[in-house]
């Protein structure tokens, strides 16, 4: 019965993704994972990057459902089943990735570590040689599945334009290439992915922005607690246009960062005529609030509320029947 | 004697040589004899000036010289008899100018611009003196700028009369440093130029005050009896509220320059301290008698009455000087700033925009007025008693929490003390320090400062002014409320030792925690024997490097005085003041006994409640420095009394990674002194100690206890918190929420557990407070506040008001699955 209830809302998420357009549609292939954690330099780093890089694979594969196959990573000291973090692994990583993944699947890649950057250039320091913007840029232009890139190091702000790409949603934990000290954006993102404040519109799930929003908040209440100068802050292209938003700015309710999801997408399916013809209803008054919403700058506000009270009204009541015939 | 003219007669010729080298041009003989008088003068020998004049070869010179010194010693008409004849000789010379100078110090204007007008405008310059005559009637005519071009001809003049009078003009430019090194290239051409010496100390009076009492004594030392050094003695000696010797140095003053325009207006200050408005009224009149123009003597009796902190006399006395001399800069600047200490931030804006005008060099004038455009962004929250200025952002969030708090402190301060101020109280609260040190001081820095009073407007720092953990604002709010309240009931006439020693009790009695900060160093300063005692706690408050521990004794005073005397002898004592008795007057009416007799029963009070800990923290023998572990065991194991050595030894076993070892000369260390507070305190280190051996709940028992006292440690907080809601210790986390939320209000998701807490025990009144904070705040996830303000709204049966905030979390989340229900509840579905 439980399941029901998460296919339910899922359901009334999907239709309202498509009802508003969505540039990017949650792709209906596998989800994927490159985890890759770069060179520490110094023993607590090493301990440091390492308990984010399996705090965010654990949460990967535990809360949101990876497959553990598909989650590569890539260590400064690999373990069983990893790889060495060096540029020619990499390489290979990349090369199967671009010849396994499809336009239908999604690829998630983080970097944890350290950044050093000059101007334009930033290099994501790997054991050995490490790699240029456009030596990572070419890596991953020829995968050819939906992809966010997260570069959690300092020093990272190039990878935003670097890595720009129509469909791809790039994530930097600083923006500005002044910004050298080590981050806790990693942190801050697993923080983040483990809290349940992070769905913010609590549709039980968590899209990429949602992430990136609950992480930047987290870093800033660090620095703010602590009485410091913040040395980090964090931006997110959602567009691939290589220009950086903040977490404070207004995202339209389409942004693909907003429709790309850590979570599996579902598919409602019930064998309960009663039912599906409720979720049916759920879902047909989940598009007409999102159309509504819309329109709001064409209605005068006292219609606007009275029209949108009586859709919440109505769902929320089907949604009660909903959930009463499913058992919660 | 001799030597001494000898010294005063030696030293011009050598400058008179440096200037012909220098200026490449000879010295008339009348100017030696007038530069030597000057200097004669400048150390304060008028016998040796009469001498010199006495002996000038030049008829005119003498006379001129001999004019100086009349100016010197207060003769006017004598010197005016002198000059004139040699003025219409020589309009450009050195008695035209001395005259003009003289008219317009009686306030003969026109008079004196006949006479300083042709020098300024003359431009047949040859010699050092030519540049140093214009520059003086530039100034005197306010052609500042043109002064400065003057100066800057002779800037090379290695003599002290010029430096010193540049210096004088960069003092009026607000420019103190480079007034500083003119003045002091003064005294190193002549160590004993008094003027140059004054100068000095008024140049780093603000930043270095005991420099400027040295070169003040230096002075005195020189020149005892120069009236500049006594006028000057009795200024400092007003701003001590040392009223007798201020008296006493104007008498001196007097003794040699009878009726300047100086000591008559010093004289016009004191009488505001005598005897009130009525006694400046009649004080002024032997200022106006001497120049009806001055505006000097309303000036200084509005700063007099500034210093009493009576701020609306000190405006209306402004208010005259701006009348009798409406071109008084500094003048229209005071008024500016007494009505801002009186809330009257419009009409200060006039007054300051004036006195910008007239002189655009103030930094504090610019400072005020930037702060007023500050004060315009922010949003005015009017509430009972009060108004409230928050900044935009902070107000919603700093509302719910400072509106109860300060309704609280009225309404208890009120009944306590026995009087309700007659006007609304100004609030002011800041989100940059510097802010509120310029609306304080005009001047940003104030380092130590959190909040102020100045009767009816009190400004103070927000939390977000200073790192989380820094202080508490709640405190500094209550504080700053005891004192409008001890303000008022005195006639703003309280002594600063009790309004302070008020202020402080009054935290104790609302938060333990509060006001106990310095127990400990206390207790140390008392065992060597360097607390103050009743008898001279008001030095002690004269003196920054000793405020910190008077408040803390003040505060004791108080404490010991209630507890003997009850609050009923408080408030005879405020009302002892506000009748303008002293103190030994007021001791006896409140208390019935002597200051002598309280001194008494207040060192056996104090011994008393602190006497093992005043033990425990002496200084131990020999003193504790750093040693290798077994050094430190032993000195343990010698002393076991003592906090510092216990300390030391547990802190040196924790550096030394045996925390086990470590727990038992710390836990001995906190037997001694349990009030202990910081990371490195004894409670502190055994709560991490028990962290990292995993006893949970023995950290958890530690900090709960550290911060019954550490009522700051926002971080210890943060850590009880995490403990507690890990343990399951609901009132360890609620005693920590509650902690964090006081001491850092825009930490949202406190609010947010802190509502929930109180939200499920149906308290829904203080519920919606945190979920409001928490709103204004931004809280990790606003539909879920939304939602639960919501419940607490209904749970009130603010039935219309939940609807509302349930269908914005809806707006947001429709298939919010809580909220949904929660709407279906509010309509009665």
């Amino acid at each position: 019965m439980h399941r029901l209830r998460v296919l339910a809302i899922a359901l009334l998420l999907l239709a309202g993704a498509t009802a508003m357009g969505p540039l990017v549609a949650q792709p209906s292939g596998s989800r994927h994972a490159l985890l890759i954690q770069g060179a520490s330099g110094e023993p607590r780093f090493a301990t440091m990057h390492r308990g984010w890089l399996d705090s965010l694979a654990a949460l990967l594969v535990d809360r949101f459902g990876y497959d553990p196959a598909n989650v590569t990573i890539v260590a400064e000291r690999p373990g069983e089943g990893e790889v060495h973090a060096t540029a020619e692994n990499v390489r290979t990583v990349a090369g199967r990735l671009a010849g396994t993944l499809t336009d239908a699947d999604q690829l998630l890649v983080v970097f944890i570590g350290h950044g050093t950057g000059q101007g334009d250039d930033a290099r994501f320091n790997l054991v050995g040689p490490d790699l240029s913007v456009a030596d990572w840029r070419a890596l991953l232009d020829p995968i050819r599945a939906s992809l966010v890139v997260v570069d959690t190091t300092s020093g990272s702000f190039p990878y935003l334009a670097g890595l720009a790409a129509p469909g791809r949603i790039v994530i930097t934990a600083t923006n500005s290439p002044a910004q050298q000290y080590h981050t806790i954006f990693p942190d801050a993102l697993v923080r983040a992915l483990e809290s349940g404040d992070t769905d913010q519109n609590k549709d039980g799930r968590i899209s990429v922005l949602e992430a990136f929003t609950a992480a930047s908040r987290l870093v800033r209440e660090h620095y703010e607690q602590a009485g410091i100068l913040a040395t980090e802050t964090a931006v997110i292209d959602p567009t691939g246009d290589g220009k950086g938003l903040l977490a404070t700015a207004e995202f339209p309710s389409n942004s693909p960062a907003a429709l790309w999801y850590l979570d599996a997408p579902r598919t409602a399916t019930t064998d309960d005529p009663e039912l599906q013809k409720l979720l049916a209803r759920q879902q047909a008054l989940s598009e007409r609030i999102d159309d509504l919403r819309r329109r709001r700058d064409s209605l005068p506000e006292a219609e606007f509320t009275r029209q949108l009270e009586a859709l919440l009204t109505e769902l929320a009541e089907v949604s009660r029947e909903v959930r009463r015939r499913s058992g919660e | 004697m001799a030597s001494a003219i000898t010294r005063t007669v030696m030293l011009p010729v050598a400058i008179i040589l440096a200037v012909a080298s220098i200026g490449a041009q000879g010295r008339p003989a009348a100017v030696d004899a007038v530069l030597q008088v000057r200097t004669a003068l400048a150390h304060g020998d008028v016998s040796g000036a009469r001498l010199v004049a006495d002996k000038a070869i030049d008829e005119a010179a003498g006379e001129t010289a001999r004019a100086l010194i009349d100016i010197f010693l207060g003769r006017d008409a004598e010197a005016r008899e002198r000059l004139l004849p040699l003025a219409q000789a020589d309009p450009l010379g050195e008695a035209a100018l001395e005259l003009g100078l003289l008219e317009q110090r009686a306030g003969r204007t026109e008079e004196a611009w006949r006479w300083l007008d042709p020098i300024a405008s003359n431009r047949r310059l040859e010699t050092p003196d030519d540049y140093f005559r214009l520059a003086r009637a530039a100034i005197a005519i306010r052609e500042f700028q043109l002064a400065n071009d003057a100066f800057g001809r002779v800037e090379e003049i290695a003599r002290p009369d010029i430096r010193t009078a540049d210096g004088e003009l960069f003092l009026r430019y607000h420019q103190n440093g480079d007034a500083a090194r003119r003045f002091e290239r003064a005294l190193e051409l002549d160590p004993e130029w008094v003027p140059a010496m004054l100068g000095l100390a008024r140049a780093v009076a603000a930043e270095d005050p005991p420099a400027a009492r040295d070169l003040l004594e230096r002075a005195r030392a020189v020149a005892p009896e120069h009236p500049d050094v006594n006028l000057a003695v009795a200024e400092h000696a007003l701003e001590a509220e040392d009223v007798d010797a201020a008296e006493e140095a104007l008498a001196r003053v007097a003794k040699v320059r009878r009726g300047s325009l100086e000591e008559a207006a010093l004289r016009a200050a004191i009488a505001y301290r005598r005897g009130g408005m009525a006694a400046v009224e009649q004080a002024v009149q032997a200022v106006a008698a001497i120049n009806p123009r001055s505006s000097l003597g309303w000036r200084l009796a509005g700063e007099q009455a500034a210093r009493q902190y009576r701020f609306d006399d000190a405006a209306a006395l402004a208010r005259r000087a701006t009348e009798v001399d409406p071109t008084d800069a500094k003048a229209q600047f005071n008024l500016g700033l007494y009505l801002m200490r009186t809330g009257d931030e419009a009409a200060a804006r006039t007054a300051l925009d004036i006195s910008w005008e007239l002189d655009s060099s103030s930094p504090f004038t610019k400072n005020l007025l930037d702060v007023l455009d500050v004060l315009d962004t922010f949003r005015v929250v009017p509430h009972g008693p009060f108004i409230f200025k928050f900044a935009a952002h902070e107000a919603d969030v700093l509302q719910p929490y400072a509106i109860p708090l300060a309704t609280e402190a009225y309404e208890l301060f009120a009944r306590r003390y026995g009087v309700r101020p007659d006007q609304p109280i100004l609030i002011e609260v800041f989100p940059e320090h510097d802010d509120f040190a310029v609306r304080t001081l005009g001047l940003p820095g104030l380092v130590g400062a959190l909040g102020a009073c100045f009767g009816r407007v009190v400004t103070m720092d927000s939390p977000r002014a200073r790192p989380p953990g820094d202080f508490s604002w709640q405190a500094t709010l209550w504080h700053e409320l005891a004192h409008v309240f001890t303000l008022h009931a005195s006639d703003f006439r309280v002594p600063r030792w009790l309004t302070e020693g008020v202020s402080v009790y009054e935290e104790h009695l609302r938060n333990p925690a509060w006001g106990r900060e310095l127990t400990l160093q206390y207790a140390r300063a008392f065992a060597e024997g360097r607390n103050f005692g009743a008898k001279n706690l008001p030095l002690a408050f004269r003196r920054p490097e000793s405020l910190a521990l008077a408040y803390f004794e003040a505060s004791l005073l108080v404490e010991h005085l209630v507890d003997d005397h009850g609050e009923e002898g408080l408030r005879t004592l405020l009302q002892a003041y506000a009748d303008g008795v002293d103190d030994a007057e007021a001791f006896t009416r409140a208390f019935g006994r002597s200051i002598d007799d309280v001194e008494a029963s207040f060192r056996a009070f104090v011994i008393a409640k602190y006497g093992p800990l005043i033990e425990a923290m002496k200084e131990p023998t020999p003193k504790l420095e750093a040693a290798d572990l077994e050094t430190l065991e032993a000195r343990a194991a010698a002393n076991p009394g003592n906090f510092s050595v216990q300390l030391a030894y547990g802190q040196a076993l924790v550096r030394a990674e045996q925390p086990a070892a470590a727990k038992a000369p710390l836990r001995r260390a906190l037997e001694l002194a349990p009030m202990a507070t910081g990371e490195a305190s004894p409670r502190a280190l055994l709560a991490s100690i028990a962290e990292m051996e995993q006893d949970f709940d023995l950290a958890r028992r530690e900090w709960r206890a550290l911060l019954e006292y550490d009522h700051t440690n926002v971080a210890g907080a943060r850590r009880l918190a995490a403990l507690a809601e890990q343990a399951g210790a609901d009132a360890d986390e609620e005693f920590a929420l509650r902690m964090v939320a006081d001491l850092d209000p825009f930490d949202a998701g406190v609010h947010v557990r802190l509502g929930r807490r109180l939200l499920a025990r149906g308290d829904y009144e203080a519920a919606l407070v945190e979920f409001d904070a928490a709103l204004a705040a931004g809280p990790p996830n606003r539909v879920e506040v939304r939602t639960s303000r919501a419940e607490a709204l209904l749970g009130l049966g603010r039935r219309d008001e939940a609807r509302r905030d349930v269908l914005l979390a809806l707006e947001e989340a429709p298939t919010y699955a809580r909220a949904q229900d929660l709407l279906l509840t509010i309509m009665g579905r």
